[in-house]
């Protein structure tokens, strides 16, 4: 009976409290958004999942916890703290992306640039909040709505912040349907959403060839702290559209990425122990999460209706809203708003443009950011 | 330390602020340099068509290329033959302005350029009294030449 008990106390059972419950429901409610509800399912599946593995109660001090230093869960974790994750999946990212339409219509990168005013304003509001300035910089690239940037600049400046940045982080990517249309919506008039976008000019082999080379030597002159991410995304790109390297662009996106992205998931949901997450920081990071993110949003769409009083022919403001780097899913969401309006009006393939622009503009955010902060 | 003044103290508005300019910087500049970027890669692709442009925009021009270019025309020609054929209905010397104005009636293209350029071939000369007459000559010796 007494061997019994002794078991007893050694189980999950006994161990924990309600925190732990409340993040198991969490992370069951994570893998059923992405299962059920299609919201971003790679992502949300392994963190939701993540949660799960972390959040069971276990002795410390037997090397099963991430944060025990001998735990093979610790090991896998340090591609996440070190800043070794984020850049392999720029690497994919690049080599996945077509630029194409990016490169037809460079004027829509500044939606891209305008979009990531969010980040600094968000930067302002953690400041006031009373956030350390590293902390206010880790919650304000949240706004950039990209997961790997957000894990990469909160592991360089905020280490103990990666679990609920990340988790906000990309939550609101996988809200980005439900986060974004009332803000296009409130933004846009009816007359504004219906214009039709022309179509893009061809892009050459060699054109998309140059713009890896052009756009990491240029942005990574101007923001250095840049190049680990940008370096990679550009790299990737470049293996992609120099075809002779095509195998090297398909392992990187698709063996590559996916492993990193199943170990990303894994351990930032793991990382969201219940003693850790689930403090009154971590509920101040989601709010300015979402904050960050409608002001992202709006600013996106504000700069697009901005520029439309000098370009002729105009733009479909909405494009704005894609200026957040959740690729594609922001994309896509201009594109379904655009057609609830008219269904025959084609968006998606113009939103990509200020999509990827956002892709490089957050990075070179988090670039600037870090580099004020070391 | 919260509001404002936390913003203050950790220099927040100038953090903001410049940061909002360096992204924005970056992303004009790249997007100023990739709307060019075709135009210069058109100019590579065709580098030997602009450098011979270039070269015939700062060559000086030969000083025979006037009846040179006169003899490559296709045209002249035929409108020498034309202005020939005028003429001969016309008493010798004659006035430009009528063999003008009769280009004109008979429907004869670009009669102006075409009669400064039978001025420029010398097969029309003036006689020095404000008349001109066709040098046969010279029309007989351009015929063969050409």
């Amino acid at each position: 009976m007494e061997l019994l008990m002794d078991f007893f106390s050694n189980t999950g059972f006994a161990l924990a409290d309600y925190r732990n419950f409340i993040m198991l429901a969490i992370g069951c409610i994570f893998i059923y958004l992405g299962i059920a509800k299609h919201y971003e399912p790679l992502l949300l599946v392994p963190i939701g999942f993540g949660i799960l593995v972390g959040n069971i109660p276990v002795f410390k001090g037997l090397g099963l916890g991430i944060y025990e230093d001998n735990s093979v869960l610790h090991y896998l974790y340090l591609g996440v703290t070190q800043g070794v994750y984020p850049p392999l999946i720029f690497l994919g990212i690049g080599a996945m992306t077509d630029f194409s339409t990016l490169l037809a219509r460079p004027v829509l990168m500044l939606l891209g640039a305008a979009a990531q005013a969010g980040i600094f304003i968000t930067f302002l509001g953690a400041l006031a909040l009373g956030f350390s300035p590293k902390e206010a910089a880790s919650i304000g690239i949240i706004g950039g709505a990209d997961g790997p940037t957000a894990i990469f600049l909160t592991a360089q400046l905020a280490k103990d912040l990666i679990g609920p940045i990340a988790v906000a982080a990309y939550s609101y990517m996988a809200l980005v349907p439900v986060i974004q249309p009332p803000i296009m919506k409130l933004l846009t008039t009816r007359k504004e959403r219906l214009i039709r976008m022309e179509e893009p000019r061809t892009v050459s082999k060699l054109e998309k060839m140059i713009f890896p080379i052009l756009a990491l030597m240029l942005c990574c002159f101007i923001a250095p702290a840049a190049i680990p991410l940008l370096g990679m995304l550009c790299f990737g790109n470049l293996l992609k559209e120099a075809v002779v390297t095509e195998r090297l662009a398909v392992a990187a996106r698709t063996a590559v990425i996916d492993t990193v992205t199943i170990l990303l998931g894994l351990t930032v949901g793991a990382s969201t122990q219940a003693d850790v997450f689930l403090t009154s920081k971590s509920v101040g990071i989601f709010v300015l999460g979402a904050a960050s993110f409608c002001v992202a949003t709006a600013c996106g769409l504000l700069f697009a209706k901005f520029l439309n009083l000098f370009l002729r022919p105009k733009i479909n403001p909405l494009l704005g809203a894609a200026g957040v780097s959740a690729v594609p899913d922001s994309a896509r969401v201009v594109q379904i708003v655009g057609q609830q309006e008219d269904p025959t009006n084609f968006l998606l393939m113009h939103a990509m443009a200020p999509n990827i622009s956002g892709v490089i503009g957050s990075a070179v955010a988090a670039g600037v950011l870090w580099s004020f902060m070391m | 330390m919260k509001g404002f003044e936390a913003i203050a103290f950790y220099n927040g508005w100038n953090i903001s602020v410049t940061g909002v300019l360096i992204v924005f910087t970056a992303l004009c500049t790249l997007s100023f340099i990739i709307s060019q970027l075709h135009k210069v890669l058109i100019i590579i692709e065709n580098k030997d068509k602009y450098i011979k442009k270039a070269k015939n925009l700062f060559s000086r021009p030969k000083k025979t290329g006037l009846r040179h270019k006169i003899r490559a025309s296709r045209n002249f020609n035929e409108s020498a033959r034309q202005f020939h054929l005028l003429i001969q209905s016309m008493k010798d010397p004659f006035s430009l302005p009528k063999l003008i104005m009769l280009a004109k009636k008979v429907d004869i293209a670009r009669p102006y350029s075409t009669v400064h350029e039978l001025l420029a071939t010398k097969l029309i000369v003036p006689d020095g009294k404000g008349y001109y007459f066709w040098d046969q000559d010279a029309y007989k010796k351009f015929l063969v030449k050409e």
